[in-house]
């Protein structure tokens, strides 16, 4: 069986109403004697006369594509590692206490924790800003203007203990 | 086709070189002009017309073959933008043959179901109908096997796929062909 048999075969079995409509068609039509070896001469006769294609010129590569074969070998990429973890640590290092995961891990903490705490830091507290939320709690004021600051600071513990968790949160 | 024929990557590459492009471009024809030419013909049936647009698509190809990425085959590409040119054609024609209706004129597609049996013209035009419902390489297949009668093996050769993968889609484009012309013998067409 040759090959355009098993074609026609194949074509019965699938699709048999194709197969006696492709008995009607037509066989295919030939083009005039010689066209295919004229064909090409009389394409190039108007190609010619037409700008060649551009040739696929190296884009200019950019400052990253330049980097980068460097950049991944063994020693230049360490030393890029290495810069990179040194800049890391320069930047956690430098991040002020109040950041978003400092202002998370204080909200965890106990009253009693923050009172503590406070008492014993008491000095880099700003007296000034105490004073002023300590007043602002109790809706009117609360330490006598004429204490020296042995006695206010005294005062401040003691009221320091008694305030509710937001003002302490507030004060840390 | 015959398997002395110059490689696809070969000629891409005399191409991609200002000094061997035209002989590049020369091999592309000869390698490419006989199948893309029987392409033409099966949609527009008249030589003038195939030849036409077969000229056309190559003066296509070579100002826009920078373009080609590369990511289908070369014949699928060619093939692409032979049927595109083809159909572009036949749009055009088709204007054209409004205003000769108007004068009275039958047109081909009027005398289908009119014409028992069918003559081959006008099967030739309700195939090609058919096969322009179905997806890019199911059509491709189809035109290769049922017109072209190639072999799977040449078919994979140039489609860079696998004979499995060809005859399912061969399977399933002949199918929806049968499929169209039982729907057109049932009046549902």
């Amino acid at each position: 069986m040759n090959k355009r048999d098993e074609i026609q075969k194949e074509l019965r079995e699938q699709a048999p109403l194709l197969a006696r409509l492709k008995e009607q068609l037509p066989g295919p039509e030939e083009p005039p004697q010689d066209y295919f070896t004229m064909l090409p001469d009389q394409v190039w006769e108007q190609i010619k006369w037409q700008p060649a294609p551009p040739v696929h010129a190296a884009k200019p590569k950019q400052w990253w594509q330049l980097l980068l074969p460097n950049v991944v070998r063994p020693w230049p990429a360490i030393g890029v590692a290495m810069v990179a973890v040194l800049i890391a640590i320069g930047i956690y290092w430098l991040q002020p206490i109040g950041t978003p995961a400092a202002q998370a891990a204080l909200a965890e903490l106990s009253v009693d924790e923050m009172t503590a705490y406070m008492l014993s830091h008491i000095h880099e507290f700003e007296e000034d800003l105490l004073v002023q939320i300590v007043d602002f709690q109790a809706e009117k004021p609360l330490l006598p203007f004429d204490l020296n600051e042995a006695e206010t600071e005294e005062l401040l513990r003691e009221i320091i203990k008694d305030l509710d968790t937001e003002t302490l949160e507030q004060l840390l | 086709m015959s398997h002395t024929q110059p490689s696809d990557e070969y000629i891409l590459q005399l191409l991609r070189a200002q000094h061997s492009a035209e002989l590049g471009f020369r091999l592309l024809m000869q390698k490419y002009q006989q199948p893309l030419y029987r392409v033409a013909r099966r949609i527009l049936r008249e030589h003038e017309d195939a030849n036409d647009v077969l000229q056309n698509s190559f003066i296509k190809v070579w100002r826009s073959i920078h373009t080609f990425a590369g990511k289908a085959q070369l014949y699928t590409w060619l093939y692409r933008i032979v049927t595109n040119e083809a159909l572009t054609f036949l749009q055009q024609q088709k204007r054209k043959a409004t205003q000769s209706i108007e004068a009275g004129e039958v047109p081909l597609i009027g005398q289908i179901r009119a014409d028992e049996p069918i003559d081959g013209a006008a099967l030739q035009a309700r195939l090609q109908m058919a096969t322009s419902q179905l997806p890019e390489k199911q059509r491709l297949v189809f035109e290769m096997r049922y017109f072209e009668e190639m072999p799977y093996e040449e078919m994979a050769q140039l489609l860079d796929t696998s004979v499995g993968a060809l005859k399912a889609s061969y399977h399933h484009a002949v199918k929806k062909v049968e499929h169209y012309f039982n729907a057109i013998e049932m009046g549902e067409l």
